[in-house]
């Protein structure tokens, strides 16, 4: 017996509003998910009164340093207000110093947090069995990962977020630029999103949340430790080769990209040029030793670049982990025979 | 007639192990076809693959004349699929789950707030409307995620023992809404073990076993065709010695296979005849004066093909040697 098809009423969306209307669907419900009641906010409470304790205790220990620096210059008798006012270099060295903690306390949460929160955004749908339910909607892929991906980041960005008022005291007391500043959040949330990636990557590949965390633990630790040991070791391995000629050792930049906290010492050491001691010695190991007039903007930005490239080429990649029935195929749709358009 | 879903030669591997060995089913629309067969028989399996989930390894299949292979986006828009087994999103209320899936479908704000009313009221969840999902009883998520399927008013269901877990009540509500939706023109595939309310929800079966179809067609058209008896059931008015004489009487009978005297007098009566055969022997047993209180069947007819279908036979052959009953279930 033959039969004939049954007229289909689909509509065929493009896929860019297919990738909105995924990704608006699927951060809706994460944002609901996560943010629903008091726990979000409670901690976000609780980081910025830490974060405001750490800041507090880094301006005490600088303040009462340059007093005491006075109270040598000009006594025991001397005035606080005068003290302070007579090295304006000293709020400068404060406001610098916040700067540095922030920017450090910012990435290291990231570094700890990113990871732990994406790792478990593909996975945990595995796990909760809610997987089969939403790769048989006709969303997007692309963009279920990118929504779970800002979805699970969402945390992270609040974190951030919450910690730019704080900030901005670093303007009351000098020596820190506002695009210093951008500067440091640019580097920070592209961090966010590459160790994010690494975490949502895992995630789809691995299948259980808890591997999956620990994995994205040890990847970091090595992007970190292991790119600066091999770094340092090939830095001075072309020491040896050199043979003591004239030829000054060199250790190619690349394998530190992928290092924030490389990054982040470009940042802070290019911003404070006058800060040299471990900045000097730091830029010499690491081989951004580029003498007094050290070119801002040189390593950084190729770091968050790399950071970037590395959480899109990830996310891009996780695509084809989903489901095996969502991976890429090329798209050669067959009509029953019987199907043709003569068919009433 | 027009197909709603049609299979050709469907296989699904994995490694060396052939879960689904060439399916081939044809569906007309608005009907409720069932797909029944032993635990590990290829159900499931040919439901994934039907709802995207998963990719055949030869074969295809069409769903509303759409490829599901080449074109799963353009499948995932006419299909609505309840898996065997499902889990709920924590910290999420029953109209946010509908909501999500209608947002996945593409539906915009006033849709789903119609939708989402309309669905909770048919599947009877209106008062649960702001509980959160996982508080919900079981039988409550399977009607949730029976609703799911809905959003988008789906062409064709796919159920997979959706009936699992749920009481006798909650059952028999799911049949009604069963019903109510083919009236809608739905075409609903539906795999249960409950072969009782199968038979009595489906205008089609295909009886699988060992990733194969060994029948497919309308219930009659393979009891006719698959029947070689049944096992009934009599209750003899008077004492045990009523019964063996019953029991002595039958036992002389052309169409009696066997017979046996259980504990509480009553005669469990193999019979290798058809309905027809079955009546004339009734008829004869009372003529000849035994007085019969009842006469029925063990198990339901679908339950007695299921088994006699997929018993082995001992030669190892048996599924080679079925033939399969082709066509549409309409």
């Amino acid at each position: 017996m033959t039969a004939e098809a049954l007229p289909v009423p689909v509509r065929r969306r493009s896929r860019v509003r297919t990738l909105w209307v995924t990704i608006r669907a699927v951060l809706t419900r994460e944002l609901r998910w996560r943010m629903r009641g008091r726990r979000a906010f409670a901690i976000a409470t609780v980081f910025v009164l830490l974060l405001g304790l750490l800041v507090f205790g880094v301006h005490q220990v600088l303040y009462e340093s340059a007093l005491q620096s006075a109270r040598d210059r000009f006594g025991e008798q001397a005035d606080p207000m005068v003290a302070g006012a007579i090295s304006g270099h000293a709020a400068v060295r404060i406001g610098q110093a916040i700067f540095g903690t922030l920017l450090a306390t910012l990435t290291v949460l990231v570094l700890m947090i990113a990871p732990a929160l994406t790792s478990g955004a593909v996975s945990s749908e595995r796990e909760r069995q809610t997987m089969e339910l939403l790769v048989t909607t006709p969303i997007s892929t692309l963009g279920m990962l990118i929504a779970k991906l800002i979805g699970s980041l969402a945390y992270v960005l609040l974190l951030i977020l919450a910690s730019v008022p704080l900030m901005s005291l670093v303007f009351a007391f000098g020596g820190v630029s506002p695009d210093d500043v951008v500067r440091a959040y640019l580097m920070v949330l592209a961090v966010a999103f590459g160790v994010g990636a690494i975490g949502l990557f895992l995630s789809t590949l691995i299948g259980r949340t808890q591997v999956a965390t620990v994995v994205s633990y040890i990847i970091v630790f090595v992007l970190i430790v292991g790119s600066f040991a091999l770094h340092s070791w090939m830095y001075l391995t072309s020491v040896d080769q050199q043979d003591r000629g004239n030829v000054r050792p060199h250790a190619p930049e690349m394998i530190l990209w992928l290092n924030p906290v490389v990054a982040d010492i470009d940042i802070l050491c290019t911003a404070f040029p006058d800060v040299r001691g471990t900045c000097g010695y730091t830029e010499q190991i690491l081989g951004l030793d580029r003498g007094v007039d050290t070119p801002r903007d040189a390593f950084w930005p190729r770091s968050a670049a790399a950071f970037v490239v590395l959480g899109c080429v990830l996310t891009v990649l996780a695509t084809q982990l989903v489901s095996p029935s969502r991976r890429w195929r090329r798209r050669r749709p067959r009509v029953l025979a019987e199907a043709s358009p003569a068919d009433p | 007639m027009t197909a709603a879903l049609r299979t050709r030669g469907l296989v699904k591997r994995y490694g060396s192990f052939e879960a689904v060995s060439g399916v081939d089913l044809e569906i007309g629309s608005a009907q409720i076809f069932g797909l029944v067969g032993p635990n590990g028989a290829g159900k499931t399996t040919t439901i994934r693959m039907l709802a995207t989930s998963l990719t055949p390894t030869e074969g295809e299949a069409h769903i509303c004349g759409v490829d599901v292979v080449h074109e799963p986006d353009v499948v995932r828009q006419v299909i609505g699929y309840m898996p065997d087994t499902f889990g709920v999103y924590d910290d999420i209320r029953v109209w946010e789950y509908l909501d999500f899936y209608a947002h996945c479908h593409g539906l915009g704000p006033a849709a789903r707030r119609r939708v989402i009313t309309d669905l909770l009221d048919l599947v009877d969840l209106t008062a649960k409307r702001d509980a959160y999902v996982q508080s919900l009883s079981r039988g409550m998520q399977q009607r949730l995620c029976l609703a799911h399927a809905l959003v988008h008013d789906p062409q064709v269901l796919l159920l997979d023992e959706p009936a699992s877990g749920l009481d006798p009540r909650a059952r028999a509500e799911l049949r009604e809404l069963l019903r109510e939706l083919r009236a809608m023109g739905k075409t609903i595939v539906i795999s249960s073990h409950i072969l009782p309310e199968l038979e009595e929800l489906c205008t089609g079966v295909a009886i699988i076993d060992r990733g194969r179809v060994l029948a497919s067609g309308p219930i009659e058209a393979i009891e006719a065709r698959f029947r070689r008896g049944s096992v009934m059931r009599a209750k003899v008015v008077g004492d045990g010695a009523a019964a063996r004489a019953a029991a002595a009487f039958l036992t002389a009978e052309p169409e009696v296979v066997s017979v046996e005297v259980l504990a509480d007098d009553r005669l469990e009566i193999g019979v290798s005849t058809d309905d027809e055969g079955t009546s004339a022997l009734l008829f004869r047993t009372m003529s000849a004066g035994h007085r019969i209180a009842s006469f029925a069947p063990v198990a339901s007819d679908l339950e007695e093909l299921f088994l006699q279908i997929t018993a082995p036979t001992g030669d190892g052959s048996s599924d080679e040697d079925r033939s399969t009953i082709e066509g549409p279930t309409s």
